[in-house]
């Protein structure tokens, strides 16, 4: 079933390139040649995929597993995420949290208080989009952020 | 000529057709050269939707090449089959130096919002825009 599946996948995929001219290597090169004579068409088939693809990879983002079992093939982030988390655990060594308890300790927080009120407002911002699950046990920046975010109102 | 903004639309959303049934019902990402560069890698999990994927494409080629005669162009004219060999190479490099081509991070990448994705599209467009420049109105090959 599931090979089945692929299958079609993959054969709805080529059809789809055949008939938006993706196949066509004079329309990617007219597609890429901004400065001659450019034909924008093909950004319609970016335009259509990600219409479609849209809601339902939202879904996916949430769901706890595909149709037909198995799991979430999540791609693995690489080098924001590394970098997001590298400065995460920085964050964590100097003790973030400790520098917002109050607005008196605003001013000696710095660049960190600043630092940390974009991480909130980003996590806020990436909960909506539903990047991420909803918060789940202790990690530093969920459980941070929640106590920052109350302590600050 | 088929073609026009029309058909590219039609044919989109079947390549989003294909992304989403593929990750609503067997959880995976279709990004092309990451489906052929696990082919490539010979990796063992996956193998089998790997392979019946890939198998669908090169049926979907064939029935479409059927059905829309003049749509699939083996080569470009201007190019000879060595180019299009070296040029090959260096798709199947950057894409996996990258970690995804235009349908794992145009279509699937861009519509879970990834910034990641994001950063690798504009990076490839514009410097397949701006190889296009230079080889066309530079260095002055075919108009």
């Amino acid at each position: 079933m599931r090979l089945a599946v692929a299958f079609v996948a993959g054969a709805v995929f080529a059809i789809g390139l055949g008939l938006s001219g993706m196949t066509n290597p004079e329309r990617i090169l007219g597609f890429l040649d901004v400065a001659g004579r450019w034909d924008p068409s093909l950004a319609f088939v970016m335009l259509g995929a990600i219409g479609v693809h849209l809601v339902p990879a939202r879904w996916a983002a949430r769901a706890p597993r595909p149709l037909l079992g198995g799991d979430f093939d999540r791609p693995v982030k690489t080098a924001t995420d590394s970098a997001r988390r590298g400065i995460g655990a920085v964050r964590d060594r100097l003790g973030c949290d400790r520098l917002l308890p109050g607005a008196g300790d605003r001013r000696s927080g710095g660049a960190f208080v600043l630092a940390c009120r974009v991480r909130r407002r980003h996590a806020r911002w990436q909960r909506w989009l539903s990047l991420r699950p909803p918060a789940r046990g202790p990690h530093w920046s969920r459980s941070g952020v929640r106590r920052v975010s109350a302590s600050l109102k | 000529m088929i073609g026009g903004a029309s058909a590219a639309l039609a044919g989109g959303a079947l390549i989003g057709l294909s992304a989403t049934i593929l990750l609503v019902s067997i959880g995976r990402v279709a990004g092309i050269s990451s489906i052929v560069g696990g082919l490539m890698e010979g990796r063992r999990d996956g193998l089998g939707w790997r392979v019946a994927f890939v198998a669908g494409l090169l049926a979907g080629a064939v029935l479409v090449a059927w059905m829309i005669p003049g749509s699939i162009v083996p080569r470009p004219a201007t190019l000879s089959p060595v180019g299009v060999a070296i040029a090959g190479l260096l798709v199947g490099f950057g894409t996996q130096l990258g970690s995804g081509c235009t349908s794992g991070h145009g279509v699937c990448g861009l519509s879970r919002l990834s910034k990641r994705s994001l950063v690798a599209v504009l990076s490839f467009m514009s410097a397949a825009a701006l190889t296009t420049f230079v080889l066309r109105h530079v260095l002055g090959g075919a108009s």
